[in-house]
């Protein structure tokens, strides 16, 4: 009998997306298509259909929830019952009114992500935000350098408590409102600001850290 | 004591736009520094386990088998021969209803528009070995019902080569016809035959254990279906290009069922490797 080692099978190769950068990164998946056929054949329940759009966003929606929950298994989690949601009330959804695709099911996979989030914080899980009790003006410096690693921006994120993360993730990448932000925490538009000017602040001192070795 | 007034290089001087950035890379802003993260891929099973959810479920009518292994089946040796043996089977065999390469993409339109006779099946080429003679075995019936399909309502006929004059004929009449319709009938066929490899994948695979090159071999398989799933992620791809990423997902996912299902049959024959892994 040969002798036993550990390995982690998807550590063997290293998977393309970790080269790319920000010239080569995909436009948004609001540029993802849907096309009115495939809508249609959906609706009627055919499989293929389903499978078709499931391929077509499952990458944006577990990017998405990756970087609200910050935990892949959950990221995972939030994709099955994004995607579950999605088939269950695709007749909802109305491309006439000029309505992008991925809007739609963004807002799905956000009200997922921050269910999940809330189911946390029930069980007595990790704070979910930052105290507000530091008084400190907000941050209007741009990032360090750092940031353009996206590693280190990763590692850094990771640490942020996950409101405080899912604030940022909202208002900096996806475009959030704070009135926006506040109506699907069901929390205020001054909580969401203030999160992102502490998750900014905390950021910043994460990627500046000296790193040891 | 270092001259106060000589600017000291090893500090950045804020009044430059890249202070303390000399490769000139940092991030405008926060919104630049968060689009410019790669996107993430999901689990490579995340689309088993929901299509086995949607079962579950019944939103959808055409049911794809749960690819759960039984603890039992992972038990027993004699089964698990027999389960390779069927699943290296079922792998092996040509499926003539998925176009195997862009040059057959006429052939595939034939397919669709004439049911009862394939002429893929009559001019395979050499790349894809086929029977003279091909009965819709019981092989080919159970692969359709696990992949979720149909099967053919003349499979039967399939064995009866179609006089290449009379196909010859078809062919001009045929191309005539909508392309886009052409086009959705070979990607449904690839989509299907994709989500029927993703489920044998899911049976044959064991995490468990693994001799080192086969792990490596799988890692890489799974690499290269990553891979083609990122560019299939691209916005604004055309037809061709879609139809001919789907088919290298098909022809990557094949060669990992298969490998996978051989590994599976090895195993139980007792042939495990010089070196064995244990796999997180």
């Amino acid at each position: 009998m040969g002798r036993l080692y550990r390995v982690r099978r998807f550590g063997a190769v290293a998977h393309p997306v970790h080269r790319m950068t920000a010239a080569t990164a995909p436009a948004s998946a609001f540029a993802i298509d849907v096309p009115a056929a495939l809508l249609a054949r959906a609706r009627d329940g055919e499989r293929a259909a389903f499978e078709q759009i499931y391929r077509r966003f499952e990458r944006p929606v577990f990017t998405l929830a990756l970087r609200m929950c910050g935990d892949r298994e959950e990221a995972s989690d939030v994709l099955q019952d994004t995607m579950l949601r999605l088939f269950d009330r695709i007749g909802d959804y109305r491309a006439d009114g000029g309505a992008p695709f991925w809007g739609w099911l963004r807002q799905v996979a956000v009200n997922e992500a921050l269910m999940r989030l809330r189911r946390t914080k029930l069980r007595g899980g990790e704070a979910l935000e930052l105290p507000d009790d530091d008084g400190l003006p907000d941050d209007l410096l741009p990032p360090p350098s750092a940031a353009a690693d996206a590693a280190a921006l990763q590692r850094a994120l990771a640490q942020l408590p996950p409101a405080t993360r899912s604030v940022l993730w909202l208002y900096h990448a996806e475009g959030y409102t704070h009135e926006e932000i506040a109506a699907l925490m069901a929390r205020t538009a001054s909580f969401s600001k203030s999160q992102l000017a502490r998750g900014s602040r905390r950021l910043r001192a994460l990627l500046e850290e000296p790193v040891h070795a | 004591m270092p001259d106060s007034r000589m600017p000291d290089s090893r500090m950045p001087d804020p009044r430059m736009p890249d202070a303390g950035d000399p490769h000139g890379r940092a991030p405008r802003d926060w919104r630049e520094a968060f689009a410019a993260l790669p996107p993430e891929a999901p689990p490579a099973d995340a689309w088993s386990r929901l299509s086995a959810r949607l079962d579950a479920r019944g939103i959808v009518a055409t049911a794809v088998r749960r690819p759960v292994r039984s603890r039992f089946a992972r038990q027993a040796g004699w089964l698990g021969v027999a389960a390779a043996a069927a699943l290296a089977l079922v792998v092996a065999w040509p499926r003539h209803d998925v176009p195997a390469t862009d040059a057959r993409a006429a052939d595939a339109i034939a397919a669709t528009e004439v049911p009862a006779i394939d002429p893929a099946r009559a001019q395979a080429p050499a790349s894809t070995p086929t029977p003279a003679t091909t009965p819709a075995s019981g092989a080919e019936a159970a692969d359709a019902q696990l992949a979720g399909t149909r099967v053919p309502r003349h499979a039967a006929a399939d064995a009866i080569a179609l006089p290449k004059a009379i196909d010859a004929a078809r062919k001009p009449q045929l191309a005539a016809r909508d392309a886009a319709t052409a086009d959705d009938a070979s990607l449904d066929a690839l989509y299907a035959e994709s989500a029927r490899l993703e489920t044998l994948l899911a049976l044959a695979r064991d995490d468990r254990v693994a001799s080192a090159g086969a792990a490596l071999i799988a890692a890489e398989l799974d690499a290269q279906v990553a891979g083609i799933d990122v560019e299939l992620a691209q916005p604004g791809l055309d037809a061709t290009r879609r139809n001919t990423l789907w088919q290298a997902r098909v022809d990557a996912l094949r060669q990992a069922a298969g490998f996978e299902s051989t590994q599976r049959l090895l195993a139980a024959q007792g042939d495990v490797g010089a070196l064995l892994v244990s796999v997180d």
